[in-house]
């Protein structure tokens, strides 16, 4: 299946045994090794293990149905660079192939650590959404200590530090650095959130990008958010990239390739205008449509679009 | 039709916050006024043409889009355009009495009875 998702541009290699797929490595120049669990003769964590004294720069994944803190940590410390659970539906076939997309895309650079290593943490908690997902991401660094609730692929609850909900989402966002770990998912005491996700993360990154986290006074009631729900149920195209075109969400997008080259066009022409009158880092472009907006940002690391129809009795553009 | 560029425009376009604006006629004549020093007559004219040149990047969108913004951190670039070909640019500072009036400002614009 991933070969299909990749439209036939990973060559994919299996082998049923480990000394079949030591052959292939040996053979082939491999740049991802994902190893099941369960293994004949050594099982996955041994042989991943094996394999990271052999082949240091090669890039691991452990993929199991059995998910424990004890197998986690000891895959990761024989070398993994995720430690997976195996998806039971397209959709969450679809979020693993993201996520080894990026590892395959990935670099090392400063910012989080953790299970989930290759990618930021606003990437883990859009997979997480986009799958489907039940989990807990627990955040901490030096001064904060936080955890993001998602079940069935929404935001049900953040708490970090002593603020809570959307504070403490966008909180936790700005982090400038720190680790963070997938865990399986435990209801919380209470539920501060209940806007689509997509909202959530777009408000959220808002903020932290203008500077304006609200870290002091009352959460963000009813009658605000209200505009916002609604705004999420009008619309009627949505595309996220990872900065190097890798689609994460996808919805309603009928030609996403063109519409990503044309979100690194819009990117091309903004650089044009800034030259001319420099106006500091382009944050976004906005159209008006006779029936609708659109919004379209282009950065290094994602390209989004997002359309929205003008009301609710509108017609969707 | 009074003349936009000596009329309508320097009218319009006084709120605090406004750095250039200008307008292009169909016949490809472009007039720009300064209202800041850090964003002078010939930038202004120059992003007209640029902004000219950008048309194709929303061509293939339906509806045809009323305007465009471009946002900055320091600054917005608002471009609209006519069936007629008379084209709107301005530049504003963000979260200032002119950007707030962007919107107004070119319904207005798209509204004009204007000569071709």
């Amino acid at each position: 299946m991933f070969g299909a998702l990749s439209g036939g541009s990973w060559k994919i290699h299996t082998a049923n045994s480990p000394d079949a797929a030591a052959e292939i490595l040996k053979s082939d120049e491999i740049k991802l090794l994902v190893a099941d669990a369960n293994m004949p003769v050594l099982d996955g964590i041994q042989f991943i293990g094996m394999m990271k004294r052999r082949y240091p720069a090669l890039k691991m994944v452990m993929l199991t149905s059995d998910v424990t803190e004890e197998k986690r940590t000891a895959a990761l410390e024989a070398g993994a660079e995720l430690f997976i659970e195996k998806a039971q539906s397209p959709e969450g076939m679809k979020a693993v192939f993201t996520i080894l997309g990026e590892l395959l895309n990935w670099s090392p650079r400063d910012g989080f650590q953790g299970m989930l290593r290759s990618v930021s943490l606003l990437d883990v908690i859009q997979m997480e959404c986009v799958g489907h997902n039940s989990s807990v991401i627990e955040i901490c660094n030096e001064h904060v200590l936080g955890r993001i609730y998602i079940e069935e692929g929404q935001i049900i609850h953040a708490a970090g530090g002593e603020l809570l909900g959307e504070r403490a989402l966008q909180k936790l966002l700005s982090l400038p650095g720190g680790s963070f770990e997938l865990v399986p998912f435990e209801a919380p005491q209470q539920r501060t959130m209940n806007a689509p996700w997509t909202v959530l993360l777009a408000e959220a990154t808002r903020k932290v990008e203008t500077g304006s986290p609200r870290m002091d006074g009352a959460e963000v009631d009813a009658a605000t958010l209200q505009p916002l729900v609604e705004a999420a149920q009008l619309v009627s195209e949505t595309l996220i990239c990872t900065g190097s075109g890798q689609p994460l969400y996808d919805d309603g997008c009928d030609q996403a390739q063109a519409r990503m080259q044309w979100l690194m066009a819009v990117a091309q022409q903004a650089a044009l205008l800034n030259q001319t009158c420099p106006l500091g880092n382009f944050d976004r472009l906005e159209i008006q449509f006779p029936n609708g907006r659109a919004v379209a940002q282009a950065r290094e690391d994602r390209l989004v679009y997002v359309r929205v129809a003008p009301s609710l009795k509108g017609n969707r553009p | 039709m009074k003349d936009p560029v000596k009329e309508w425009l320097p009218q319009r376009v006084t709120q605090t916050g406004v750095l250039a604006s200008g307008l292009r006629r169909p016949n490809g004549k472009i007039s720009a006024q300064c209202a800041d020093a850090s964003c002078p007559p010939a930038v202004m004219e120059n992003l007209l043409r640029q902004l000219d040149g950008s048309r194709a990047l929303f061509a293939t969108e339906r509806p045809a889009p009323r305007w465009v913004t471009f946002g900055f951190d320091h600054g917005q670039i608002r471009y609209a355009t006519r069936t007629d070909g008379w084209h709107l640019a301005v530049v504003v500072r963000p979260e200032t009495e002119a950007a707030q009036n962007l919107d107004k400002l070119c319904e207005e614009f798209l509204e004009l009875k204007l000569r071709k």
